[in-house]
């Protein structure tokens, strides 16, 4: 141990006090920073081997324990359901070709009467050809 | 198609063959030739006619060519289907009323006539005429003068048909009455116009419409045309047997298709002088025809069976 021979024994015992506390605070806090840091660098590293390594199995897998099914459970019928209307399909092939035979005659069936009196739910505008009549060759007249 | 037209009869003549052969072309310039030898045959205007000489000689057994038969022979048919209303002993009421001329002539020399108001006698007198086939020789009674008319345009119309169609589909109008003969492999629908009554409509070539044929005949009766004045009243040429004179009639005119010219001539003239209404019940009686009748007041009448193709 070292003093100074100009001061007094008092005054450097309570200098040497005052540079111990400080030193001791200094070592306490590089403790602790050192402390703080080595354990964020460790939970660093243990995140950085999580994410990298295969999942472990649970404690119930390595039992060999079966996973949880999911069970859904239908809820219980009404007693009393409205039944639901019927509907007929638009467009049944079958049901076409079936009923193609009874509204097609054969060309050589067909006559004037059936076809005017086939029904025509909605009148169509028809495309007709007009002829003009030819010129006459000779003209009918009273003698002249 | 070929065709000629001629004037013969008093009448513009017109025939048409549906065929364009050199042989077809022949046989039409032939056709004016045939009507020639007819009219000197049958015409009652040609003083030195086969009729005019038998007018001369009423009374006595005659014998006629053939052409003079056969028209004298559909002339009674005629006179027959239609209950005497078209005959052949008329002549005496046309000249009665001034018809003594044709009617060219009468149009061109505004002659005026006194109209003689006594029905004429011997218009019944055709149901006395007798016929000799053997000798083909014929007996009219004395005074009955003879005139064979729309009978003899018909006729001839129907025998140049019958002859053109050895070369193919054939017409002949015959002044307004017209054939018309299928050949042998085909026939043509021919149309005809039905010319609507002269005076009556806006323009003189005016149709009423139009029909096709393939076959008979049609012919058109009118007292639109070949009328005259005589003093104060107005006159023509169709003449009622029931009364001698004029037919008093609400029909302009009278068409009729028929299986020939002939029978369309006598249906046609028949109901123009029956009148609209029972002209028209008369013609639907008919068989094998069909007519059409404009009146006066502008009416178009027909039976039902009429096929026209377009109305005006």
């Amino acid at each position: 141990m070292t003093t100074n021979a100009m001061r007094p024994a008092g005054a450097n015992r309570h200098a040497q006090l005052e540079q111990a506390t400080a030193l001791k605070a200094l070592i306490g806090s590089a403790s602790l920073a050192l402390t703080l840091a080595g354990w964020g660098w460790l939970s660093y590293q243990q995140v950085a081997q999580t994410a990298s390594a295969p999942p472990e199995p649970t404690a119930a897998e390595q039992a060999g324990a079966a996973p949880q099914q999911i069970v859904i459970v239908e809820p219980a019928a009404p007693a009393r359901v409205a039944p639901l209307p019927t509907l007929a399909p638009l467009y049944t092939p079958g049901r076409v070709e079936a009923a193609r035979p009874a509204r097609t005659a054969r060309a050589a069936q067909v006559t004037r009467p059936q076809v005017a009196a086939a029904p025509q739910p909605q009148p169509q505008p028809q495309l007709r050809m007009v002829t003009a009549p030819p010129r006459p060759v000779a003209v009918t007249r009273s003698s002249r | 198609m070929q065709e000629i037209t001629f004037r013969a009869m008093g009448c513009q003549m017109l025939a048409a063959l549906d065929a364009d052969t050199a042989e077809a072309g022949e046989a039409l310039r032939n056709v004016p030739v045939w009507f020639e030898i007819w009219e000197r045959t049958l015409s009652r205007f040609r003083p030195g006619s086969e009729l005019s000489r038998l007018n001369a000689r009423t009374g006595q057994w005659v014998a006629v060519s053939q052409t003079l038969w056969d028209v004298l022979h559909a002339a009674l048919r005629a006179a027959r289907h239609t209950h005497g209303l078209v005959i052949p002993t008329a002549l005496s009421a046309m000249q009665a009323i001034g018809y003594t001329r044709t009617f060219e002539e009468m149009s061109s020399e505004r002659v005026e006539v006194t109209l003689t108001v006594t029905p004429p006698a011997h218009l019944g007198d055709w149901e006395n005429i007798q016929m000799d086939a053997a000798n083909r020789a014929v007996w009219v009674p004395p005074g009955a003068l003879l005139d064979l008319g729309g009978v003899a345009k018909g006729w001839c119309a129907d025998q140049a048909a019958r002859r053109l169609a050895t070369y193919g589909p054939a017409l002949v109008d015959a002044g307004g009455d017209i054939a018309i003969a299928p050949a042998a492999d085909r026939a043509t629908e021919f149309p005809i116009g039905i010319a609507a009554p002269a005076g009556h409509s806006p323009t003189p070539d005016a149709l009423l419409g139009t029909i096709t044929l393939r076959a008979g005949g049609v012919a058109t009766s009118g007292r639109d045309y070949r009328r005259w004045q005589t003093g104060a009243r107005e006159v023509h040429h169709l003449i009622d047997p029931r009364t001698g004179e004029p037919a008093q009639t609400d029909a302009l005119t009278a068409t009729a298709i028929a299986p020939t010219a002939v029978q369309a001539e006598a249906v046609a003239k028949a109901a123009l002088l029956l009148g609209s209404e029972e002209g028209l019940a008369w013609a639907e009686s008919q068989d094998d025809t069909a007519t059409l009748l404009v009146c006066e007041d502008g009416r178009i009448v027909h039976t039902p069976n009429f096929p026209l193709l377009r109305s005006v």
